[in-house]
């Protein structure tokens, strides 16, 4: 656990020793302001509920989490700093742990700046709080889902920006998979469990639950198993790197 | 052949870890596993008994596993207060159903309360001395939910 932690740390520091991260949690905080407040009607709605603010969160994370997480391998790769790092006495997947969980963690910390959405609720009204955790601990799961195809990706390319790119289009696929007009469209021709199948194959479909402030296990599942997959594919991505 | 070893046995691996994974989410659908509701149902209770109306969904999308084992199955339930202020309470786990569909068409009204919608103290007072009584028809009309007759 010791070199994981030793990584995630270092890792972590690294994205507030330069201005990136401040530049990303501004415009994630600005974007999540917008399309709580004005895109999703927000005071007109006259709910003391964060649906508006949880609503939007597929979407926003589409392009942001992807954007925090295309230089993690990518990065290592151009700068040459790859070879250094799996030379160390370390184990490929402790690496591999250590960097997303840092990048996680970040994520985690942007989340943790949306609480005056929060403040200005529980000032406006009186919401169901348990709904709000449960969305929050949603969202976190989401944000790692997307993070860890971000990882994937970039494992893939030493180019950034093809990791932004690949990394948004898997990810929104795995929304799409699960969007109201895309079931809808798939119902007319294939059979109701068809639908169901692709359906539980999408983001969406999981995190409805802790919209709702559900917490269930299959919704768990499915976020640990994406996030799971991700990683043994950028383990595998790595290893193939070293051996070719 | 031994260049490409470790490639071949890693696209073995990645595709028995996904046949893996999706056996294990597909027989854990098989079973109900709701590991807790955070939502406070007793809020919504306290919305009133008088003039309750049954309502009923679209259909559920997911298995039975995820639905809701409270009394007002299959849809929820809409109340109309003594201060003729409306609510509907709506039963958590209904697939494709957002509570904001229900309260949509009269939330600007007298909607009071509901699992996950508690509105606005503004709102609340308002619909607690207002006097405008919206039938249920016409507050569910346009949404996705209907009347059990």
């Amino acid at each position: 656990m010791k070199p994981i932690w030793t990584i995630a740390k270092r890792e972590l520091g690294a994205y507030f020793t330069s201005p990136v991260a401040y530049v990303f949690l501004v415009i994630f905080l600005l974007l999540t302001g917008f399309f709580t407040f004005t895109a999703g009607n927000f005071f007109e709605r006259g709910e003391a509920s964060l649906a508006a603010f949880f609503g939007w969160h597929p979407w926003l994370f589409l392009v942001l989490v992807p954007a925090v997480g295309m230089r993690v391998w990518a990065e290592e790769r151009r700068s040459g700093t790859m070879e250094l790092l799996l030379t160390m006495p370390i184990a490929p997947w402790q690496a591999i742990v250590a960097k997303f969980l840092a990048s996680w963690a970040f994520l985690a910390v942007a989340l943790a700046l949306t609480f005056p959405a929060v403040v200005t609720v529980n000032l406006l009204g009186e919401p169901d709080n348990g709904i709000i955790v449960a969305g929050y601990l949603g969202s976190f799961l989401l944000a790692g889902a997307y993070l860890a195809v971000t990882c994937m990706t970039s494992a893939m390319t030493r180019n950034q920006v093809v990791a932004l790119i690949v990394s948004v289009v898997i990810c929104l696929f795995l929304i799409l998979a699960g969007f109201n007009p895309v079931t809808d469209l798939l119902a007319r021709w294939a059979s109701p469990a068809f639908v169901d199948t692709v359906a539980a194959f999408s983001v969406v479909t999981h995190f409805d639950g802790f919209q709702r402030g559900v917490i269930d296990a299959r919704d768990l599942v499915f976020f640990l198993s994406v996030i799971g997959f991700a990683l043994f594919a950028t383990g595998v991505i790595i290893r193939s790197h070293r051996s070719g | 052949m031994k260049k490409h070893e470790n490639l071949i046995y890693g696209a073995v691996g990645l595709a028995a870890l996904f046949l893996i994974l999706v056996a294990v989410n597909y027989l854990i659908t098989r079973v109900p596993s709701r590991i807790g509701d955070l939502t406070r149902t007793d809020r919504a209770v306290a919305c009133g008994e008088p003039g309750r109306h049954d309502v009923q969904c679209p259909g559920s999308r997911r298995d039975e596993g995820q639905a809701d084992d409270r009394e007002w199955q299959p849809g929820g339930r809409f109340i109309e207060t003594p201060a003729g202020s409306l609510c509907v309470i709506c039963v958590h786990g209904v697939q494709g159903l957002f509570p904001m569909e229900v309260f949509r068409p009269f939330s600007s009204h007298s909607a009071v309360c509901g699992t996950g919608c508690q509105f606005f103290k503004q709102s609340s007072r308002a619909s607690r001395t207002g006097r405008i009584l919206i039938p249920a028809e016409r507050s569910l009309a346009g949404s996705r939910m209907q009347l059990v007759r």
